[in-house]
């Protein structure tokens, strides 16, 4: 008896139901959620809305110059990664839904209406910066990491001014005037992979023999032989966009990221930028990732074979380990327009990285390509007539086809480069 | 922890205990001690068939077991058991019949204790809970991906703490030393079959004495009793597994009774005349026990084939010296000397199977004898 009196509850336990009469459970509590709270960024010195600023590294208060440093821990690669669970993955397949959420605006009181997609705020009425709380651990699909803006807004306009101002087939005003007005700072979700993928490949691989005939002529003649082999792949945080608002294309030409800055997750990271919650669901980000994955191991198999021929290719993949997180990583973005058309540029917020779309001078492209072709024709030209009245036209027209096939393919390249500037 | 609150008086009058005179002897070749019906009986020793029985001073309870399980196994069924069980091994040695076995057989009874007992305290625990995780084979197979998905089961482990009131009945623990292995070997008893104790039991059957009192047994007791309580703990946080299980308990009110389990004893003798002692469980007529092979008779075999492959092989030299004048000598030559190469290749089988499978019969043996410690 005396046991069970002097036994006292663990601290931060609570009890859980027993399934056997005469036993107590008691279990650790789990961490308080926040559902759904606003947080607003008022300066505790003049009242005035506050916001993250990259250069303080912390919240800062524009008017009066207060600052506070914001904490929170960088935890880098070993940030936290979830499994692909039954229950999770049966979560995720619901993803955000179309829903709004509403909020009341701790600082005048108004009625705010958000999107489910959208993180962080400013209150259309008394413009004070809100930062979505939704925090909830058990919430396991949202962002609960995230890379700090590390570039400057200031330092955005030149890094893209310079962008902007490279390449010979552009118009040349893009380089002097100032067409972009303003540069937005947003944090876009995206969800990050792992795996670990054991390999094994089987093909028939012809190695060439050289052979000669009983006249003393060579020939190669390809030997088939079954060949097999095993290759192990360690893929570790594989990116991959969560929103379909923003080009993908455009994205993509940003990475890498330094996931060595990955942070936990603080309210104070998102105070006056903007946030974007995924939209893409984690199973079908998890198919696109699994599907360049595949494509990884089928290139590290085929890289075993030191041929170019080889049939009947068959694989497998087992894939171990896997593992995702979701994370917010900054970007800024701008559009501008030009000639009555409108074209987006993003800056990697962390390594200052640019891309997007440039407008191109046509005429500049279709004078460089003429300028490719025009040599193999004209010796093709001249060579034809030539090859009629003799044997001198065979040179000419020979050198002329070699030249028109280097022009062609340095036409296509440029023409793709060119479109290329232009896609969204 | 608190032991049995009450001594367990001991007696060295077996003169009229357990309803009936009783005397207590033990073999001075196997060491083990039995209950015997009447005194001045003569007896062999149901384990190891030595007659060298002597009486023998024994610690007992005052009080005559509580409760017994009877024979359920019949001798008629006892016999044909034997039978298959002698047939698993060749060249057996001359004294493993099933005849001599089954005119072997002694009824004994093993000791048991049933405690009954309350665990109240408090314990902690990791507990384990499955929970599954979707993971996918991909193969590449013309020139398209195809998906195998695979469902794999985890443990996640959390910590849980809490209190303990429980009242656990019947709980075996031994009242001998080597319980344990009997039980392995044998299988278990079900004592759902237990009767009131009869002293007339005892007419044809032996008693084996306990090595173990209650007091001796409790560390055993405590254990078991932890045992179930772990087991319950975990089933009342619904967790499927635990590890690190600590628990800190008053055991109250605890209860001993003796319970006794039919086994049948017989032995049989090596080739080195070393008993070997088997076991038949009286319920279900499960047998334990080494099933040795003769080395000697395999010996014997291995040299007869060797003799005959050594002539074969002569008589294929003379073949082919004949040869020289009967060139049809050749063809006898040569198949003389294959039938020679596969009587040597059989004369090696025999040399080597009652090695290899008395090596493996050692593990078997149950309860070991001097005389069988001393070759195995």
């Amino acid at each position: 008896m005396n046991n069970l009196q002097n036994w006292n509850i663990p601290e931060h336990f609570h009890q859980v139901p027993s399934q056997v009469e005469g036993i107590t459970a008691f279990a650790p509590k789990p961490v308080q959620t926040q559902e759904h709270s606003l947080r607003t960024y008022q300066c505790p010195s003049c009242g005035a809305s506050t916001k993250f600023n990259v250069a303080a590294a912390g919240i800062a208060c524009e008017h009066c110059g207060y600052t506070a440093a914001t904490i929170s821990d960088i935890v880098g690669r070993s940030a936290a990664e979830q499994e692909f669970t039954l229950a999770t993955l049966s979560i995720a397949e619901q993803g955000w839904g179309v829903e709004r959420k509403t909020l009341t605006c701790e600082n005048c009181g108004a009625v705010i209406s958000l999107p489910q997609d959208v993180l962080s705020s400013s209150c259309s009425f008394c413009a004070s910066h809100k930062v979505n709380l939704s925090t909830a651990p058990d919430d396991i699909l949202r962002p609960k990491f995230l890379i700090p803006f590390k570039i400057s807004p200031d330092k955005i306009r030149s890094l893209a001014q310079a962008w902007l101002g490279k390449g010979w087939y552009h118009p040349p005003e893009l380089a002097s005037n100032s067409l972009i007005q303003k540069f937005n700072g947003i944090y876009l979700p995206y969800w990050t992979f792992d795996a670990q993928i054991d390999a094994a490949w089987r093909a028939q691989v012809g190695h060439e023999r050289t052979v000669r005939d009983k006249d003393g002529n060579s020939r190669t003649v390809i030997d088939w032989r079954w060949e097999k082999g095993q290759a192990h792949l360690n893929i570790d945080d594989l990116p991959l966009a969560a929103t379909s608002k923003i080009s993908h294309h455009l994205l993509a030409k940003l990475l890498p990221f330094q996931f060595q800055a990955l942070t936990a997750y603080s309210p104070d990271f998102l105070a006056g930028w903007q946030a974007l919650n995924f939209n893409i669901t984690l199973p079908d980000a998890w198919e696109e990732a699994k599907q360049a994955m595949r494509e990884s191991a089928q290139q590290a198999c085929r890289s075993q074979i030191h041929s170019a021929h080889v049939r009947n290719f068959s694989m497998t993949a087992d894939f171990n380990d896997e593992a995702w997180r979701c994370i917010l990583l900054p970007v800024y973005l701008a559009v501008y327009k030009h000639e009555g058309k409108v074209f987006q540029v993003m800056v990697n917020g962390q390594t200052g990285t640019v891309s997007g779309q440039k407008p191109v001078a046509w005429w500049k492209v279709w004078l460089a390509i003429t300028a490719m072709l025009t040599p193999g024709l004209a010796l093709g030209l001249i060579g034809f007539p030539l090859l009629l009245l003799g044997g001198a036209g065979v040179i000419l027209i020979s050198l002329g086809f070699i030249l028109l096939v280097f022009g062609g393919a340095g036409a296509v390249i440029l023409y793709n480069h060119a479109a290329d500037s232009e896609r969204a | 922890m608190t032991l049995p609150p009450e001594p367990i008086e001991i007696t060295q009058d077996m003169q009229n205990i357990w309803g009936r005179p009783l005397a207590a002897v033990g073999c001075t070749v196997c060491g083990q001690a039995h209950l015997i019906a009447e005194k001045g009986a003569t007896y062999t020793c149901p384990n190891c068939g030595s007659a060298n029985m002597e009486p023998q001073p024994a610690m007992l309870r005052q009080e005559p077991p509580e409760l017994y399980l009877p024979f359920a196994e019949s001798i008629t069924n006892a016999k044909q058991k034997l039978m298959a069980f002698r047939k698993k091994v060749w060249f057996a040695p001359d004294d493993f019949t099933a005849e001599n076995l089954d005119s072997r057989l002694t009824a004994v009874y093993l000791p048991v204790w049933l405690i009954d007992c309350t665990v109240e305290g408090h314990w902690k625990a990791e507990t384990g809970f499955n929970y599954q995780i979707k993971s996918s084979q991909e193969n590449f197979q013309s020139g398209d991906w195809h998906t195998k998905e695979i469902i794999k089961t985890r443990v996640r482990w959390e910590p849980r703490a809490g209190t303990i009131k429980r009242t656990y009945n019947n709980v075996s623990v031994p009242a001998f030393n080597g319980y344990a292995k009997f039980v392995d070997e044998l299988g278990k008893f079900s004592l759902d079959l237990a009767t009131r104790y009869d002293s007339k039991i005892l007419n044809n059957s032996l008693v084996r004495i306990p090595d173990l009192s209650p007091e001796n047994a409790w560390p055993i007791a405590k254990d078991n009793l932890d045992k179930l309580a772990r087991h319950d703990c975990q089933k009342a946080v619904s967790a499927d597994h635990s590890r690190e299980f600590a628990i800190q308990a008053a055991y109250t009110n605890p209860n001993w009774t003796q319970l006794l389990l039919p086994v049948y004893f017989t032995w049989y003798t090596d080739e080195n005349n070393a008993p070997v002692p088997i076991y038949i469980h009286g319920q279900t007529g499960k047998i334990a026990g080494a099933c040795l092979s003769s080395q000697r008779k395999g010996w014997k075999l291995a040299g007869i084939a060797a003799l005959i492959a050594a002539g074969l092989f002569l008589l294929s030299l003379l073949s082919f010296a004949g040869a020289a004048l009967l060139p049809f000598l050749s063809i006898l030559g040569v198949l003389l000397a294959i039938f020679a190469f596969l009587a040597g290749i059989f004369a090696v089988f025999p040399a080597i199977y009652p090695w290899q499978w008395n090596r493996q019969q050692q593990e078997e043996i149950i309860v070991k004898t001097p005389a069988n410690e001393t070759h195995s």
